[in-house]
């Protein structure tokens, strides 16, 4: 494996207005690799997704996709790289297929190759008789599916996900699971932010928390474990982001119903 | 209609290519922005149409372009009137500016605000350029296109009666008033950007949204009135200096100086290229960047984002009159739900307050003494007030029928959730919520109205009238919507729900009402027993609603 970083961060700093969301972060992600992405709300993961993918040009420090510099080669980074976003976001008077076709037109797709992968993928998450039906009567789990197949049509080299399992059914769940595996094996790098612990334990190579805007932990599941000495990822999650009251919290929540 | 669009960008795509776009995604983006366009219900007639058939419309772009061009012809039509130009062009030009702003901020409102577009193409290899252009691209051809539209048969009139010169003349004139209403949108835009939230802002152009709807509806009574009303004197033309602060103006005075070669009209023809010149200079040079970054900041953050936090009052006058005119607290509960539902749902108002608009027309049927106190005595002698005060309970009507449907209409759960045997609090807490929140406040300006000029003996007939609408209320809670829970029906089902009942009340139950009260004012006391015999009515129709069971209602 070539030890050059798919994508680099360094120093990375981003402000909403007084806010400063992200305070500093370094990251190397390689080749190949599946990067689980995780933290609380608010501390700054989805940021850091748009910052990647080039959606917010005004930030502090370096990054670089692909050994792009995002600043500057803000196209080259697109062209070859896949985001799902979070909140189901598309245009909904759309059919899949026409949203589908769109998005292949953008990245310069002849439309045949465009229908027959839309056709193939659409079936694959049994999508098939709803090919061209409205999406704005479509469920959450439905517009994710097509999200998650425009994020992928271009057949990108690096992926990155935004909480990609928010309201997929268990079956799906288990299906995306097994694509991020497969799109691993053919050398794809994936980059994905989640809530759900378990599927971050199962699947990632690496794990990186991020809390108030700063990298906290970062290393393989085993490593994490061995560092605190804990043994899931649940616990180590609430160990590093200083949540250790819960189980307070839960006495009090009793005490407040009597 | 979309293709031709299309044929001529591909005609001019040397230039797009010369701008720095890329031409094959220019096209793609402004060929899906007007397939969304043309499924998008129309604002001007959302509050006519279903939202059910919206899911089907391919072409309602077109057709709203079609449904305003008739409209435009009729404004048309004066041109073959009034000799003059001035004025003849002035009411089809001033129609045009009103309607594409209107248009304009009400559906762009979904277009330019919508931050799906951030996200969608943001990170997609399409460079800044390309998308800016393809959006002024779209802006333009939408708003060129309604103006066109609206335009359309004023320049066939204008053909036909005055010749070719004066046609290429209004082509031309009708050009720059695209030009004018592009940038007074733009202008309004970003004056409500800079200085409200991105929420405030969507409530104020709802409001926009509802100013039209009202203007539409209105609309077509007026037009031929306007000019009894303004008494032009068509026969001399006279520039008066407010003239100068009318754009429209600017125009008919330009196709004066066409057709009549008016020398006079110099100043205003000059105002009508150089303003509009200068303002697209304007909006190029300044407010278009500003306006990007401002659409580009919205929504894209996280956390530290445009959405602002609202904090409420947990008690206030709300609760207290909830406790005072509430039995239970169940009721209680559904009153105060209600109230607060309909003061904060946009959807809710945009749907229910241009009904106030369908009074509107009675002006015209009180006519001009209306507005002159010495001829209030000769109105005082008959009882056209009645028609006022039972076309008052559209809005009631109108504004309880809405009540059951809701966008979170899934939430109506919590009712069937509830610990109750009867569901009458809740039917009940939102009948008076409604008929005190929006009829009662809106009935008394009325009757403050009738006081002032029918003096204190209209008394008694405010009171019927006011039993007589709350009596209806109840029936039509009762019968018309089957005593549908509020906000508890998707705005899918609006259509076949209830409102045939809803128009046969109107139609048939509340003239009939109208006309039974007239009666009763020929026969000597008539009214004061009917006042008591109405109450007790009310009295029963409400005992009624304790009969409920929750048999008859489901999810």
């Amino acid at each position: 494996m070539d030890k050059q970083p798919v994508v680099s961060l360094r120093g990375l700093k981003k402000s909403y207005g007084r806010d400063l969301i992200l305070k500093g972060i370094d990251l190397d992600v390689y080749t190949g690799e599946i990067i689980g992405y995780i933290g609380p709300n608010g501390a700054g993961k989805s940021t850091t997704l748009k910052i990647l993918i080039g959606m917010l040009p005004d930030f502090v420090g370096e990054a670089k996709v692909l050994g792009y510099d995002i600043r500057e080669d803000a196209l080259e980074v697109k062209k070859r790289i896949g985001y799902v976003p979070e909140n189901a976001m598309l245009y909904e008077v759309l059919t899949p297929m026409e949203y589908l076709l769109f998005i292949g037109r953008l990245h310069k797709m002849e439309d045949d190759l465009t229908e027959r992968r839309a056709h193939e993928l659409l079936e694959i998450f049994g999508l098939k008789t709803h090919a061209d039906v409205r999406m704005n009567a479509f469920s959450k789990g439905m517009r994710q599916k097509v999200l998650l197949i425009s994020g992928l049509i271009h057949n990108p080299d690096v992926i990155f996900l935004d909480e990609p399992l928010s309201g997929l059914d268990a079956n799906a769940v288990i299906l995306v699971k097994e694509v991020l595996a497969k799109l691993k094996a053919a050398g794809k790098t994936i980059f994905y932010s989640s809530h759900i612990m378990d599927v971050v334990e199962k699947i990632s190579d690496r794990i990186v928390i991020i809390n108030q805007g700063a990298i906290i932990a970062n290393g393989t599941f085993e490593e994490l474990k061995a560092q605190a000495q804990s043994g899931s990822l649940e616990h180590i999650f609430q160990g590093l982001t200083g949540d250790n009251e819960n189980s307070h919290r839960a006495e009090d929540f009793l005490q407040a119903l009597k | 209609m979309s293709k031709a669009v299309l044929r001529i960008l591909d005609l001019m795509q040397g230039v797009f290519r010369w701008l720095g776009a890329d031409y094959d995604i220019l096209r793609n983006i402004v060929e899906v922005k007007f397939k969304m366009q043309n499924r998008r219900p129309m604002a001007a007639f959302s509050h006519y149409k279903s939202y059910n058939n919206d899911q089907d419309t391919n072409n309602s772009f077109w057709l709203m372009v079609g449904l305003f061009s008739i409209f435009g012809g009729l404004m048309g039509v004066f041109i073959f009137f009034i000799d003059n130009p001035y004025y003849a062009y002035a009411l089809p030009f001033g129609y045009i500016m009103i309607m594409s702003v209107l248009t304009l901020v009400t559906d762009f409102s979904t277009l330019l605000l919508d931050t799906t577009d951030n996200v969608v193409l943001l990170p997609r290899p399409v460079n800044g350029r390309t998308i800016l252009l393809a959006r002024l691209v779209h802006i333009s051809s939408y708003v060129l296109i309604l103006s066109y539209g609206i335009a359309f048969f004023s320049l066939f009139f204008t053909l036909f009666k005055y010749g070719l010169l004066a046609f290429f003349a209004i082509i031309l004139a009708v050009f720059l008033l695209a030009m004018l209403s592009v940038f007074f949108t733009a202008l309004l835009y970003i004056l409500l950007m800079r200085f409200t939230s991105e929420e405030r802002l969507k409530d104020i152009i709802s409001y926009f949204q509802i100013a039209f709807t009202l203007l539409v509806t209105a609309g077509y009574q007026m037009v031929g009135r306007i000019f009894n009303w303004l008494d032009l004197d068509t026969t001399t033309v006279v520039i008066r200096g407010w003239h100068y602060a009318l754009p429209p103006l600017w125009l008919s005075g330009w196709m004066q100086f066409v057709i009549k070669n008016s020398s006079q009209f110099w100043v205003l023809s000059l105002l009508a290229f150089v303003v509009p010149l200068a303002s697209a200079w304007v909006l190029i040079r300044f407010l278009a960047p500003k306006f990007t970054q401002q659409i580009a900041q919205l929504g894209t953050g996280d956390g530290g984002g445009a959405e602002k936090t609202i904090t409420q009052k947990r008690h206030g006058f709300v609760s207290r009159l909830a406790t005072m005119v509430t039995g239970s607290l169940l009721e209680r509960a559904i009153f105060e739900l209600s109230w607060k539902i309909t003061a904060r749902d946009r959807k809710f108002k945009m749907r229910t307050y241009p009904t106030f608009g369908s009074l509107i027309p009675l002006v015209f049927v009180f006519g001009k003494e209306l507005f002159d106190p010495q001829k209030w005595s000769e109105m005082a002698q008959g009882y056209l007030y009645l028609m006022l005060l039972y076309m008052a309970h559209i809005v009631a009507g109108t504004f309880q029928s809405q009540s059951h449907f809701s966008e979170d209409f899934k939430a109506a759960w919590v009712y069937f959730a509830t610990p109750t045997d009867s569901p009458r609090d809740v039917v009940v807490g939102n009948i008076k919520a409604i008929l005190l929140k929006f009829y009662t406040p809106f009935y008394l300006l009325l009757s403050t109205f009738v006081l002032t000029i029918w003096g204190i003996k209209a008394l008694d007939d405010l009171y019927l009238a006011f039993v007589a609408s709350v009596c209806l209320s109840m029936i039509e809670s009762k019968i018309g919507s089957q005593n549908r829970l509020p906000f508890s029906k998707s705005l899918a089902t609006m259509k076949e729900a209830g409102q045939t009942s809803q128009f046969v009340i109107f139609m048939l139950l509340l003239p009939t009402c109208g006309f039974a009260h007239w009666g009763l004012t020929f026969i000597p006391f008539g009214v004061p027993v009917a006042c008591v015999f109405a109450t007790f009515i009310a009295y029963v129709l409400y005992k009624q609603f304790d009969k409920l069971t929750w048999e008859r209602f489901d999810l």
